[in-house]
């Protein structure tokens, strides 16, 4: 924003943004455009300084008139890019849920996720694409699909804290039809297609084990 | 007004009941001349959550989601019903079939599966108990005789479903439903209504469409709604 005071006016305002020569101190981390002022692109996670030069004239009153002269100007600001790195598992709650329009209720587990840059910082951004990937085959977790009815994997789009819940229960017709049977599973995620860890309190990992039957709370542990 | 103004004011009170008389709905219902109909099904379904933190359980959650399927249906001469999921907006979890859903309402037997995978559920279209009678409504200049189902599930909780099916017409999908579902301690847990937002006389359709899929594994569920 290029400043101009006139002599006899108070300070006036005008976006340079355009007219203004933008270079990063560190190009390695946010680039600028010359075809696109103003336009910061992130290069990968860390800080940088973005640096706006321009001209602008000053006015002084010289005994007789206002004299403008073009001088130049500059402003600094830091930028910081974040990479999502991980997912981090918020205050999780369970209750009880009806199974679609059938005659039995289940457990429910919700776990609100916020996806998390490599300093474990939310990275407030809507928008981003979250996917599960659900496996049956593990050397972690202790796998089932003794329900014969394996849940599809979800796919979330974050709000504007990067946050979205993911919802698990075992409707399961076994389970409604009063018998028991345990469907468990491992899930990942990717941010964006990209693979992420998994912030869990203290725990830090890269998958969860997930364990539902027909009476409990649906479980998840992160390995 | 004289005597000869007020005849004429009588003469035209009565000339604009007449009006009002052929103006008036008919409920004529048009049935379909082929025995086949389409339309469209919106399921909406609140869930009414009482949600406790797992780690604090001080910290409660009160909120109400809406759970929303439509659907496309199709019905043939026999009275069986093909109901083909179009949207739906949660992510399911462990759970059942929703994709196509053939109801059988001359049998009262319904089987559900999803596009591409083996597992359907089949059960009763009947609730397991008799239901009383809420009367006649006209819904959407259909005739429906309405009926009231109350029972238990083996978990205790209470369901009350109120039904809403056209009489003197062979259209067989209800055309209104509300179901309150209810745990053991009377908490309400969901509220579904199923509203038919679009029907029409069809012309004939093909058989395949009311046949289900070839190697299906079907798990016995005691009702299907």
């Amino acid at each position: 924003m290029g400043t101009y005071q006139a002599c006899n006016e108070p300070i006036d305002y005008f976006d340079d943004s355009y007219w203004a020569t933008w270079t990063s101190g560190t190009t390695g981390v946010a680039v600028t455009n010359p075809g696109d002022p103003g336009v910061i692109v992130g290069v990968a996670a860390g800080t940088s300084s973005i640096v706006a030069r321009f001209s602008d004239y000053v006015y002084t009153y010289n005994g007789e008139y206002c004299d403008g002269n073009l001088s130049p100007h500059q402003g600094t600001a830091g930028v910081t890019v974040q990479e999502p790195t991980y997912v981090g598992v918020g205050s999780a709650v369970a209750d009880t849920v009806r199974c679609g329009t059938t005659n039995y209720s289940a457990r429910r587990l919700q776990v609100p996720y916020t996806v998390l840059d490599s300093n474990k910082s939310p990275i407030a951004v809507a928008g981003m694409t979250v996917e599960e990937q659900l496996s049956w085959t593990s050397s972690v977790c202790a796998t089932s699909n003794d329900c014969g009815q394996e849940p599809s994997a979800g796919t979330w789009t974050t709000d504007g804290s990067g946050g979205f819940t993911d919802t698990i229960y075992n409707c399961s017709a076994t389970c409604e039809n009063n018998g028991s049977c345990t469907e468990d599973w491992q899930q990942t995620f990717t941010v964006n297609t990209h693979s992420v860890g998994i912030v869990n309190g203290s725990a830090v990992g890269t998958l969860n084990c997930v364990a539902t039957d027909c009476s409990s709370t649906p479980q998840g542990v992160t390995h | 007004m004289g005597g000869k103004g007020r005849r004429i004011a009588r003469l035209w009170a009565a000339f604009s009941l007449v009006l009002m008389i052929l103006a008036m709905p008919a409920y004529a219902q048009q049935d379909s001349q082929t025995g086949f109909w389409k339309g469209k099904l919106e399921v909406r379904q609140f869930n009414f959550s009482y949600a406790v933190g797992v780690r604090n359980q001080h910290y409660v959650v009160r909120s109400v989601d809406v759970w929303k399927t439509n659907y496309d249906f199709y019905q043939n001469s026999a009275g069986i019903v093909r109901e083909e999921l179009t949207f739906i907006n949660h992510n399911r979890s462990v759970g059942g079939p929703v994709d196509i859903r053939l109801l059988n309402y001359a049998e009262g037997e319904g089987l559900v599966f999803d596009k591409g995978r083996p597992e359907a559920i089949e059960g009763s279209l009947k609730p397991p108990v008799r239901g009383k009678s809420l009367g006649v409504k006209h819904v959407l200049g259909f005739s429906c005789e309405g009926s009231e189902f109350k029972w238990k599930t083996f978990q205790h909780a209470s369901v009350e479903l109120q039904s809403w099916r056209a009489v003197n017409s062979s259209l067989r999908v209800p055309l209104l439903q509300v179901e309150y579902f209810s745990d053991s301690t009377g908490a309400l847990i969901a509220l579904t209504v199923r509203v038919v937002s679009l029907v029409e006389p069809s012309p004939t359709l093909p058989p395949s469409l009311f046949q289900p899929p070839e190697g299906l594994r079907i798990v016995n569920v005691p009702m299907v709604q």
